[in-house]
């Protein structure tokens, strides 16, 4: 019992997100809200898009999350942000993208290969999960796109969240109906 | 422990200072740029603060964030420096 305390005191909690699911494309429906969006690797040569349109300029906070275990060590998806405002990549980086940056826009992108994972308990699913580490992204007005990849084409599940406010009140976005796919 | 989890669970907390920088660091980034960014969660009275782990996903998402804005940005303010 003291062991589970001390764990809990040190592991990072992560606050509720709502919930949705992504097939191969996903529109927040409100990106002023939090998001934990899951998906799943079958071949490992997916691209799985997020759009969303952003009224104004906004501070949004990203993360990627795979649950802790040891079938998941190898499995680090990356996922880059794709907008107006953000700056062009750099060749190094434009190489590391899945597909072609439009024109006009910019690129933030999270390698997520950190040598030390951080990682956090999960109050939702109740999963513990590696965390590539949340980033705070100033981004204009606009359309925006999320794109999460998996370079090595390794398979799995992922979780991207957004956001910081949490609303309940659209619901659970059908997830719960699915609860056995990412939680057990 | 129960008692001292539900303690944890009503600790109260407040804005970072890196949350602190990093709303200083977008307000003068808009005033240089001409534009708004809506950066409300991470003001001293916004939800990031409205729990213990909402404040440490905030915090942690304010430290990369200044760091990618140094990294990519060339003509940041003076408030955005370390």
């Amino acid at each position: 019992m003291r062991l589970l305390l001390v764990l809990l005191l040190l592991v990072p909690l992560a606050p509720a997100h709502q919930p949705a699911e992504v097939q191969s494309e996903f529109e927040v429906p409100n990106p002023t809200i939090s998001y934990a969006v899951n998906g799943r690797f079958t071949s490992g040569d997916e691209v799985f898009t997020l759009h969303m349109e952003l009224d104004r300029g906004f501070a949004l906070p990203f993360e990627l999350l795979i649950e802790k275990r040891a079938a998941n060590e190898d499995h680090r998806p990356m996922y880059a942000v794709v907008g107006p405002g953000l700056p062009a990549p750099s060749d190094e980086v434009r190489a590391l993208l899945p597909r072609e940056l439009p024109e006009g826009v910019g690129v933030f992108i999270d390698r997520n290969d950190d040598a030390e994972r951080l990682v956090i308990f999960e109050s939702v699913m109740r999963r513990y999960y590696w965390s590539s580490d949340t980033t705070a992204l100033a981004l204009d007005p606009g359309a925006h796109e999320v794109w999460v990849w998996s370079p090595e084409g390794t398979t799995g599940d992922f979780v991207i969240g957004l956001g910081v406010e949490e609303d309940f009140s659209e619901g659970t976005g059908g997830l719960f109906s699915n609860w056995r796919t990412y939680a057990y | 422990m129960t008692i001292l989890l539900l303690l944890l669970g009503c600790a109260e907390v407040s804005q970072t200072p890196t949350c602190e920088q990093y709303v200083a660091c977008l307000g003068a980034r808009d005033e240089a740029r001409g534009t708004t960014t809506d950066m409300l969660r991470f003001e001293a009275q916004g939800d990031c603060w409205g729990s213990p782990a909402g404040a440490d996903l905030c915090d942690r998402s304010c430290t990369n964030g200044l760091a990618w804005l140094r990294e990519s940005e060339t003509d940041l303010p003076e408030a955005c420096s370390p």
